[in-house]
């Protein structure tokens, strides 16, 4: 008989048969995340609001509906968590920042409704990095994430409670959201599945926005058929966001072709683990013994992209960010005599070191004079980018590299430059061209800590990067 | 241009955040080094105009076809659409 604990890491499609076969309840299963929950949370962190009470009516509920026929898909009755950026009505919503503090959603986000409407079970609100600005899950107002494969060790981020969350068994499923990473670092730092799809495939509405430009809905997952039966559920246009498109739900299919590889070359870019090197070329080496013929890939403009990547993302987070000023939102400020002392008070008290940053690098980047030499030179590189990511994928149906040029690093270390430098080029490019890409969990190290590798493909080609990562780990010839 | 306590307060101020002094000093550092990264994009030239570039002045005429607000062409150019996929920005629905 299988024990609790394993159930628990079952996948979406696992715990969907087994509620339908009666071999368990919604609400059972509810009650069994809700006790590992409260078992786990205090060392790793990955929570900050558990709506205990709210998961377990909405479980029964589902019972009632599977008793009566009415079951409204694979995701009725499956539990998972949200980041804590995501708007759901009735609970607290801070982004992992002081000034979000005692503040509570008045609606649900697009993809939350949908989550909601297909019977799936919101267990609660997952830590993350301060208004996604991080990449360690060491930025949050409201303490660390943990990686619960080495205590010791970062989860990733900013997506970090979410990763955790479902690596450590206390979700069947997570959402993130990923502007430059945020997805596939931490499930590549926790050995989980990372999706960041395609620019406006999933609505926008209700994410507290970073960077418009470039912030995407994530799925966080236990496998890759996963990915694609959340997708499925949670893509489609948007009313409520003029940036969502239409997008045709496909789930994973077989390939249809032979995989043609474009294998990304980081030669002369130093900070990638021998280790990580190994694993990416390991990886090759299996897609090609099923038949994928590789070729060797240059990515566009490296240095540029990095820099149009931080430009923009800065100057985004600093327009965007300045809807919190203890009037509208949160936190006040409670010493200040004048409107003024009042929105600096409360900004200066309830933002994070991390978002100042940010957010005065890109106040600067968009002062008259700077503006011209750095902001439009940035859109132009992003465009330039765009296209010729866009001519790669005529070329390859998938474009593999590292998901993260380490594996975990530890807690309060900084990695090296190059690393930092190499981490931003595995993972910016997908979101400067607007292109989906995937974190596949691929082996462990010597410590035992997760590897990855990324791929990306064209837009609105998630199906070809699920059956990519299915291809991958299971060695399926097709 | 190096970034001062002098600069990064007037920053402050333009977004107004409060900052204490030490925050201040810490942030010249941190801001110089992003802003090195961003030097990068002085030498970037040539590169196509993300709004222009796809269409060409010489195509801009007030007579194109037009769909709602948009013109045909420039929709047609959404990278969406040319993977069956479809923007309905909103001037189009309206």
């Amino acid at each position: 008989m299988m024990t609790v604990e394993k159930v628990l890491f079952r996948s979406v499609a696992e715990h969907a048969a087994a509620l339908a076969a009666g071999e368990y309840t919604a609400v059972r299963l509810t009650r069994a995340y809700l006790e590992r929950i409260q078992e786990r949370n205090g060392e790793i962190n990955a929570y900050l609001y558990v709506d205990g009470a709210g998961a377990l009516a909405a479980a029964e509920e589902s019972d009632v509906r599977r008793l009566r026929g009415e079951c409204r898909g694979v995701l009725d009755g499956i539990p998972y968590a949200l980041k804590d950026n995501f708007a759901a009505k009735g609970l607290p919503m801070t982004c992992g920042s002081k000034i979000l503090g005692g503040y509570v959603s008045p609606y649900d986000a697009t993809v939350v409704a949908r989550l909601k409407a297909s019977g799936a079970i919101l267990l609660g609100k997952n830590n993350m990095d301060e208004f996604a600005m991080g990449s360690s899950g060491e930025y949050s107002a409201y303490g660390v994430t943990k990686n619960p494969y080495d205590r010791t060790r970062v989860v990733g981020g900013s997506s970090s409670g979410s990763a955790a969350t479902v690596a450590d068994g206390m979700a069947a499923f997570a959402l993130g959201s990923d502007t430059g990473g945020s997805v596939r670092q931490p499930a590549a730092f926790c050995g989980v599945y990372g999706l960041k799809p395609t620019y406006g495939v999933l609505s926008r509405y209700g994410l507290a926005s970073m960077a418009s430009s470039l912030d995407c809905v994530g799925i966080l997952a236990r496998t890759a058929e996963d990915c694609g039966l959340l997708l499925d559920v949670l893509a489609g246009q948007d009313a409520h966001d003029a940036t969502s498109v239409v997008y045709a739900p496909k789930s994973v299919q077989a390939l249809d072709h032979v995989l043609r590889l474009g294998v990304i070359s980081f030669d002369g870019v130093g900070g990638i683990d021998e280790e990580i090197k190994a694993a990416s070329a390991r990886a090759v080496e299996r897609l090609t013994a099923c038949g994928a013929v590789a070729e060797t890939v240059e990515l566009p403009l490296p240095d540029e992209a990095l820099a149009a990547y931080t430009v923009l993302s800065s100057t985004e987070a600093a327009s965007n960010l300045a809807r919190y000023d203890g009037v509208r939102y949160g936190r006040r400020s409670a010493r200040s005599e004048t409107l003024s002392a009042l929105y600096e008070n409360s900004r200066g008290e309830g933002l994070g070191a991390e978002v100042k940053r940010r957010i005065l690098f890109g106040t600067d980047m968009l002062v008259r004079g700077n503006r011209e030499v750095y902001y439009l030179r940035a859109l132009r590189v992003r465009e330039a980018v765009r296209r010729q990511m866009e001519a790669l994928s005529e070329r390859y149906d998938v474009l593999i590299s590292p998901a993260a040029p380490t594996a975990a690093f530890g807690l309060g270390s900084t990695p090296s430059p190059d690393a930092l430098y190499c981490a931003d080029m595995c993972t910016v490019y997908a979101n400067l061209a607007g292109v989906p890409a995937l974190s596949v969990p691929f082996g462990v190290n010597a410590a035992g800590l997760p590897l990855a590798v990324q791929l990306t493909a064209r837009r609105c080609g998630e199906n070809l990067l699920l059956a990519a990562a299915r291809l991958l780990c299971d060695g399926e010839v097709k | 241009m190096e970034y001062t306590v002098e600069r990064v307060r007037e920053l402050a101020a333009m977004a107004r955040i409060s900052l204490a002094d030490a925050e201040a000093e810490a942030l010249c550092c941190e801001l110089n080094a992003m802003r090195a990264i961003a030097e990068t994009l002085r030498d970037a030239s040539d590169l196509p105009d993300p709004f222009l570039g796809a269409v060409g002045l010489g195509e801009m005429r007030d007579d194109s076809p037009h769909v709602g607000l948009l013109r045909t062409d420039v929709l047609a150019l959404s990278p969406a659409v040319a993977k069956d996929a479809t923007v309905v920005p909103r001037a189009v629905e309206g």
